[in-house]
């Protein structure tokens, strides 16, 4: 009996949750495992359609959550093979989807592309893309991350809605492009945004599907980080951004969950308050103040934060859940990551759920916004382990051991401790 | 009582499991009253396991749910609303039943092809059968060909779904239609017979052309075919 298992029938014991919970509370990767019928199985073994078929360019490989506006996770076995992501095994999620670049990881022409700047400005401006690659140009290895990410872990306390991501809404990129300060700059006088202006809300040249009601979609950033940090990027790890990514031009935000990078960027408002677009509030946000696993909240602006900076948060990529290893020294390596805003100092690793804790290598990345690799050996006797990991930065803040403190409806930014269950032998 | 009436006692009594249990293993969701509409409402934007992956959710948080999706574009009537709200936190809340029901619907034998049609394929079909260019192919004329050249593919298609590229009126589609099993024989020849029929713009069909009938579905059912299989059979046509 696995751990996950065992642990999960502990809850049926003291809940008196049905069968169908408990299957639930499994994770969908150890049900098939555990023998046990699905609800899953009920359904037709094809009821999406492929990865390349949605998206062409992409890896079949890819787990796919929705085929009509391209929603792909990819396998943690795969996504832990590259430092860099691949454009083909990278996930995607979209809201909607610009036809027809959307639909292909090939890059999209700058020919045509204009940009508007507008709002708090002096005036308002409209720019030719193409002048992009003139300007200064900046390169970030950076952590993309669906805010959505991990969301499928809150269902250990209570069930949340919304894709059901485990570990690979996220990958490893580097973006390219000119600050978005260099492209005020090049006016005369620079754009420079009025003392008004606290957000900046970007639009992007997609729309919703023909004949819906759905609002158009847009996100507010706050101006600070939108100054210090945004990067309209035309590439994407050394080649024109694909199309599938947000090509010709992203605004990237590094350091910012994936949501808030537009793509297809065409537009952007300098505005005093924040979007009261259904994106911005209430998707798209978490409560301030934690809330009870299950309970409802009434989002305001005030009571809570969009998912704007990442958490600090770990991964354990080797060994995966449910592997079977030898029995004595056993390699444990992740990556950690945070905001960029300061370091991450240290990963913790502990097999003793959390009694001890032991610090791993780590290796930073380049610049603060990527990957920090972790490396650590833990002696496993014989038997059933659980292998948990946790970052920790420069200002103390850690991940909760149990990620449900942060149970929010519909499940954004998970950051519990990670951890893997384990037979040695 | 005489061996005979008990034979046939028996063979009822076997005939009427082997339905229900057809009728749990066609379709992802246990049965239940407002299923349908599920089916109907909730596979315009996201494929079905949006909705049996998030089994499990509390009650608040279905209705919260429903009313993000009708922000978010679903079309639903007030009653609409109420069964979804009703089968989502029955059957997928927090504390499902045990064992799933048997369907309340009880299925007439006179169904509306056109109700039946408009509650489960208008919302990505249209009301009129027009589609939406480049997402939902439209069926107006189309569908009358498809049966004139394969009678059986449409039956087909309606069970097993459809998945892979093709082209209709020159617009390029490359979408996956799910399957809809968990119809009844009479609502899917229904369905059949109102878009092919009252559609059929073109006169495509001959004056002799024999209307889908319940057992041509029920003799199609029990083939295990994927859409991509069916996709494999689409005629072609002229």
């Amino acid at each position: 009996m696995t751990p996950a298992l065992r642990n999960a029938l502990d809850l049926v014991q003291e809940r008196d949750v049905q069968r169908r919970d408990v299957l639930r509370l499994l994770g969908m990767s150890s049900v098939a495992s555990a023998g046990l019928p699905t609800l899953t199985q009920f359904a037709s073994a094809q009821d999406v359609a492929l990865a390349s078929q949605v998206i062409a360019g992409k890896s079949d490989d890819l787990i796919v959550h929705n085929d009509r506006s391209g929603v792909m996770e990819t396998p943690l076995e795969l996504l832990r093979e590259h430092r860099i992501t691949p454009k083909d095994i990278l996930y995607i999620r979209n809201n909607q989807i610009l036809e027809p670049q959307g639909r292909s990881t090939d890059g999209a022409s700058l020919e045509g592309w204009t940009i508007e700047l507008m709002g708090a400005v002096a005036f308002p401006r409209v720019v030719d893309a193409t002048t992009l690659a003139d300007l200064p140009q900046e390169e970030v290895t950076m952590v993309l991350q669906c805010s959505g990410n991990g969301r499928s872990f809150f269902a250990r306390s209570v069930q949340t809605r919304g894709t059901q991501w485990a570990h690979g809404g996220m990958g490893q990129v580097t973006f390219r492009g000119p600050k978005l300060t260099s492209l005020l700059d090049t006016f005369d006088p620079p754009l420079a945004p009025r003392t008004e202006a606290r957000f900046v809300t970007a639009e992007g040249a997609d729309a919703p599907p023909e004949g819906s009601s759905r609002p158009d979609f847009e996100h507010s950033m706050p101006i600070q980080d939108v100054m210090d940090r945004a990067i309209l990027a035309t590439h994407m790890n050394g080649e024109p951004l694909a199309g599938a990514h947000g090509g010709p031009v992203r605004l990237v935000i590094p350091g910012y969950y994936g949501t808030m990078n537009v793509k297809w960027v065409s537009r952007l408002r300098f505005e005093a308050v924040e979007s009261n677009n259904v994106n911005q509030i209430p998707r798209y946000r978490i409560p301030n103040d934690p809330i009870e696993p299950g309970t409802p909240i009434d989002y305001t602006h005030e009571n809570s934060t969009p998912n704007w900076r990442q958490r600090i948060k770990s991964t354990i990529f080797a060994p995966l859940n449910e592997a079977q290893v030898s029995a004595g020294d056993v390699e444990v390596h992740g990556v950690a990551w945070n905001d960029g805003t300061v370091d991450v100092t240290e990963v913790q690793i502990s097999t003793d759920n959390g009694a001890t804790w032991h610090a791993a290598t780590l290796e930073a990345p380049t610049g603060g916004y990527g990957w920090y690799e972790f490396r650590a050996t833990v002696n496993l006797p014989a038997g059933e382990h659980r292998i948990w990991s946790r970052a920790v930065d420069e200002r103390g803040q850690t991940q909760p051991l149990n990620g449900s403190i942060l149970w929010n409806p519909s499940g954004y930014e998970w950051n519990g401790a990670d951890y893997v269950d384990v037979v040695a032998s | 009582m005489n061996e005979f009436v008990r034979r046939t006692l028996l063979v009822v009594l076997l005939a009427s499991l082997a339905a229900f249990t057809l009728a749990q293993e066609e379709g992802a969701l246990p049965a239940g009253p407002g299923v349908d509409v599920v089916y109907a409402k909730c596979q315009q934007c996201h494929p079905l396991r949006y909705v049996t992956q998030s089994a499990g959710l509390p009650d608040f948080l279905w209705a919260d749910t429903i009313a993000l999706m009708i922000q978010l574009g679903m079309q639903v009537t007030e009653e609409e609303e109420e069964a979804l709200y009703s089968y989502l936190t029955t059957y997928l809340g927090m504390n499902p039943p045990p064992e799933p029901s048997e369907s309340e619907v009880a299925v007439a034998a006179e169904v509306d092809g056109t109700a039946a049609y408009i509650a489960n394929c208008g919302a990505c079909h249209g009301a009129e059968g027009a589609g939406v260019a480049g997402g939902f192919p439209p069926l107006v004329g189309h569908a009358a060909e498809l049966a004139q050249a394969d009678r059986a593919y449409l039956i087909n298609l309606v069970l097993y779904g459809l998945s892979g590229p093709i082209s209709v009126d020159g617009v390029d589609y490359n979408g996956m239609m799910p399957g809809w099993s968990h119809l009844s024989d009479d609502q899917i020849a229904a369905i059949l017979n109102h878009v092919v029929t009252d559609w059929d713009e073109a006169g495509t069909l001959p004056p002799n052309f024999v209307p889908y009938a319940p057992e041509d579905v029920t003799n199609a059912r029990g083939q295990g075919l994927t859409g991509a299989d069916v996709y494999e059979t689409r005629p072609s046509l002229p």
